[in-house]
């Protein structure tokens, strides 16, 4: 399985370090549309408008919402470009199975953006001034948005395998994300809090803003809540992706695009 | 032993809410360093049937073995098998032949090192070496096709399934290619074959198995099937033009004189008698009427249609 994981980094290295054109397009058009987010806010509140914490507060929703956007376009992306090419087929002629295969890319996917959208948060941390703590505690809670991510991508990329092409589907939820994980869930009170931790992602974002925004220590009962949550999610990605991967070869309908 | 089993597959589809049945009943099966030619027309239920065998359909009934696993319930047969599907569909473009092929052998559960191994080895044999480091999107054609099947042996499977292997290649590329599968069955690989292109199926094929309507209507060796729809007709060419005395002579015979320099004869009993009366003059060429797969495969498609 490790050597798997190691062979789809160097899958993915490979097909990425020919075209750096495109990740400095990447940095640069998340950077933009954060800075235009800001002027927008500015502009709206008024030119005398502080952000102080909020600022901090958007730069961190905004990151994740980056990290967490690309990579849920992964899978159903990479599954409607390769059922068109047909190098699908050869991903279910592996003695591993289907979910491991993707599983393995999308991970390895995952440590890519991390350095992408490491330029990103650095770049727009040296634009906005803003003043953001970092620790080794952030990894727990990022780790459990990052699986519910990856629990997301398989939904969608089941839907991929069953429908062809989602790609606006896709970019509609991509959307919707900025909502959800910018959104200041904390700070809902009594059952909307409740509900709004039953969310995708949302307990693991509160901890990471909490930590990196606020400098507050690791919660340990609201990381059980957040890996609860993202191992749901995941779980749900990984069971639904199985149950129409036995749907599509009863059916016959793998890569007839 | 066989390498591959396929006993009574079917599969059925819904389309426009009325069941198709794309294949009944479909047995199949191939030894160590067989090549099967699995013909049939568009819609016939090739594809499907392939499908099936390389795991990739779960049929409604019946099951497959490549080399006693069955795919459907052991992953493992999918060590056994290679698969190159419509061309070259198993390639990376942007990726280099010995990048793809280090790759699909850690996704066929091999280690890294003999993946390279295996791959370094197929591309010298494949005389590919030298393109080893150019990317897949800039080989000719010819070497796209070698390279997809280099990689589908790159795990050195039992049975590998060649889905259209010279389509779209040149004359000497094509050749190139029916050289290479002629050696890969000498090593022992079982081979099944699809083509649309009757005369490489001819060429590579020991065995020939027609489907239509999604039933196996013949299964033969490729040699006794064209033997069956070839004639017992002789055509003897001379050399210079015969006079109107001999053509008379020889129509008593029965047979029959097209242009005073060839002569038709329906048997081999009348073939001696016509070569007593032309002795001595020179003869360039006497040959049996030959059909070709072509022609056997239209005969009893076409045969069916009218069934």
């Amino acid at each position: 399985m490790f050597k798997l994981f190691l062979g789809e980094c160097k899958r993915t290295w490979l097909m990425f370090k020919d075209y750096p054109s495109e990740a400095i397009a990447t940095i640069f058009m998340l950077t933009t549309v954060f800075y235009g987010l800001v002027l927008g806010i500015h502009y709206v509140a008024g030119t005398s408008s502080s952000f102080g914490d909020r600022l901090d507060s958007l730069v961190v929703g905004y990151v994740l919402w980056a990290l967490v956007g690309l990579t849920l376009v992964y899978l159903p992306r990479t599954i409607e470009n390769e059922a068109q090419t047909g190098f699908i087929e050869q991903i279910f002629l592996s003695p591993f199975s289907v979910s491991t295969i993707y599983l393995m890319r999308a991970f390895a996917n995952v440590a890519l953006n991390l350095v992408l959208i490491s330029s990103v948060l650095l770049t727009i941390l040296a634009i906005t001034k803003s003043k953001i703590q970092f620790s080794l505690s952030l990894l727990l809670p990022l780790s459990t948005v990052v699986i519910a991510a990856i629990g997301l991508g398989f939904v969608l990329g089941a839907l991929a395998l069953l429908f062809k092409r989602i790609y606006r589907i896709v970019n509609i939820l991509e959307f919707s994300l900025l909502f959800l994980l910018t959104a200041p869930i904390e700070n809902w009170g009594g059952l909307t809090q409740i509900l709004g931790q039953l969310l995708p992602m949302t307990p693991g974002m509160i901890m990471l803003r909490g930590i990196m925004v606020r400098g507050e220590l690791l919660n340990p009962l609201q990381f059980l809540i957040a890996v609860i949550n993202g191992v749901a999610y995941f779980a749900l990605g990984i069971l639904m992706f199985q149950a129409i991967e036995r749907y599509a070869k009863q059916k016959g309908i793998l890569s007839t695009h | 032993m066989k390498v591959l089993e396929a006993k009574r597959l079917s599969k059925s589809f819904k389309y426009k809410g009325e069941l198709l049945r794309a294949v009944q009943d479909v047995c199949l099966n191939i030894a160590p360093g067989e090549v099967v030619a699995f013909l049939g027309s568009n819609g016939a239920g090739k594809t499907t049937t392939i499908k099936m065998i390389a795991g990739l359909i779960k049929p409604d009934e019946g099951y497959v073995q490549i080399d006693g696993l069955n795919p459907y319930n052991n992953s493992l047969a999918f060590k056994k098998l290679g698969v190159v599907l419509e061309g070259n569909r198993n390639l990376y473009w942007n990726l280099t032949p010995i990048q793809n092929m280090e790759y699909l052998g850690i996704l066929k559960g091999l280690e890294p090192k003999i993946a390279r191994k295996n791959a370094i080895a197929l591309l010298e044999r494949f005389d590919l070496l030298a393109k080893a480091k150019t990317k897949v999107q800039f080989l000719s054609r010819g070497m796209q096709q070698k390279v997809a099947i280099a990689l589908a042996l790159i795990h050195r499977p039992k049975l590998l399934l060649l889905d259209e292997p010279t389509l779209g290649l040149d004359v000497e590329a094509s050749e190139n290619m029916k050289a290479l599968v002629r050696e890969i069955a000498r090593e022992g690989y079982a081979i099944l074959l699809t083509t649309h292109q009757l005369d490489v199926a001819e060429e590579l094929s020991d065995r020939v198995v027609i489907i239509d309507k999604g039933k196996i209507i013949t299964e033969q060796p490729t040699y006794e099937i064209i033997q069956q729809f070839s004639g017992s007709a002789y055509t003897i060419k001379i050399e210079g033009e015969l006079e109107s005395r001999q053509v008379r002579m020889l129509e008593t015979l029965g047979a029959v004189v097209q242009s005073k320099q060839s002569i038709y004869i329906e048997d081999i009993k009348g073939l001696y008698s016509v070569l007593e009366k032309l002795n001595p003059l020179p003869i360039l060429k006497v040959e049996k009427e030959q059909a070709d797969l072509t022609q056997a495969f239209l005969k009893i498609t076409r045969g069916r249609k009218y069934v």
